[in-house]
């Protein structure tokens, strides 16, 4: 059974998390570090991945800075995504093939987590064709977009635990025009964003078959 | 001296379509083995090719914006 250890920035600024972790994916893709999942809550952000159409963007670049939001360029797939609080991001950074026999099939197991995650709810949770993510009857859960270098996995998933709707409207969410987006509050699943962690963990321990432990920076470093 | 092959790598696999969206090296380039050498993606996947070998960019097979598919050939390397 493969060991995940994790880590949880907490709340903080998207900067600092991702300089956490591309310190992480150097070392899980060197061998010096377990696989490892970073978890974040970020003061609000939208990120653009590789694919964004400058339609995404609803809000003037001024009004998305007079809303307290930064704009980030980022090397995952994918379209323009926001996070903010009441959204826990999840960032696994794994040797994927030890998981999945292609990126394909890894994105649908980070995307079945979810789903099982859903399901611990009473929520039935589920893929459209042709449309990443994890959905619920009325709007997108959970957004997906990887990055793979040197074979470990970058970026990941956000799941809408009980966001501020507001900023949303600043942008089309991962491009999907005339798609809505929903929160699991939203379905009267109310959950700290540590406890939805505490869930997904427990979703991914199942789906990939690994042990997960916490990682402290003191013991990080591969034994 | 030999030649050695870039590949789009087999764990690709699986995505209905990529795209090769850019070069990070050019021809007559000194690369080293491990080097990220392009990056590929598909609708949420970004995947960076590596470079097998250490040695001198001879050829790039595919520009930007093609349509690539798992297994080909993208570009050759010439080692010492």
């Amino acid at each position: 059974m493969n060991l995940i250890n994790w880590y949880d920035a907490g709340f903080c600024d998207y900067d600092s998390a991702l300089f956490f972790q591309q310190r992480l994916h150097a070392g899980v893709a060197c061998g010096d570090l377990h696989d490892s999942v970073l978890f974040q809550e970020n003061q609000p952000v939208i990120t653009l991945g590789r694919d964004a159409k400058q339609s995404s963007l609803l809000w003037s670049a001024q009004r998305i800075a007079d809303a307290g939001i930064i704009l980030r360029q980022v090397e995952r797939g994918g379209d323009a995504t926001y996070h903010g609080p009441g959204i826990l991001v999840i960032s696994p950074i794994l040797r994927f093939l030890d998981y999945a026999s292609n990126v394909h099939l890894y994105l649908r197991m980070l995307e079945e987590t979810v789903i099982r995650q859903c399901a611990a709810y009473g929520l039935h949770g589920f893929r459209k064709n042709g449309k990443s993510g994890v959905w619920l009857d009325d709007g997108k859960l959970s957004a997906v977009g990887v990055a793979v270098s040197r074979s470990a996995t970058m970026h990941g998933l956000s799941l809408n635990v009980n966001p501020e709707w507001t900023h949303f409207s600043a942008i089309v969410p991962c491009g999907l025009v005339g798609e809505g987006v929903t929160s699991l509050a939203t379905h009267g699943v109310y959950k700290t964003v540590k406890h939805a962690r505490d869930d997904f963990l427990a979703a991914l321990s199942e789906v990939f078959g690994a042990k997960l432990l916490p990682g402290t920076p003191v013991t990080q470093e591969k034994e | 001296m030999a030649l050695v092959n870039v590949l789009v790598p087999d764990y690709a696999e699986g995505a209905k379509s990529i795209k090769l969206r850019e070069w990070y090296v050019e021809v007559g380039e000194t690369v080293a083995e491990g080097q990220e050498l392009a990056e590929a993606a598909t609708d949420k996947i970004s995947i960076y090719i590596e470079s097998p070998a250490s040695g001198v960019i001879k050829e790039l097979l595919a520009e930007p914006g093609d349509r690539v598919a798992v297994g080909q050939i993208i570009a050759v390397i010439e080692t010492q």
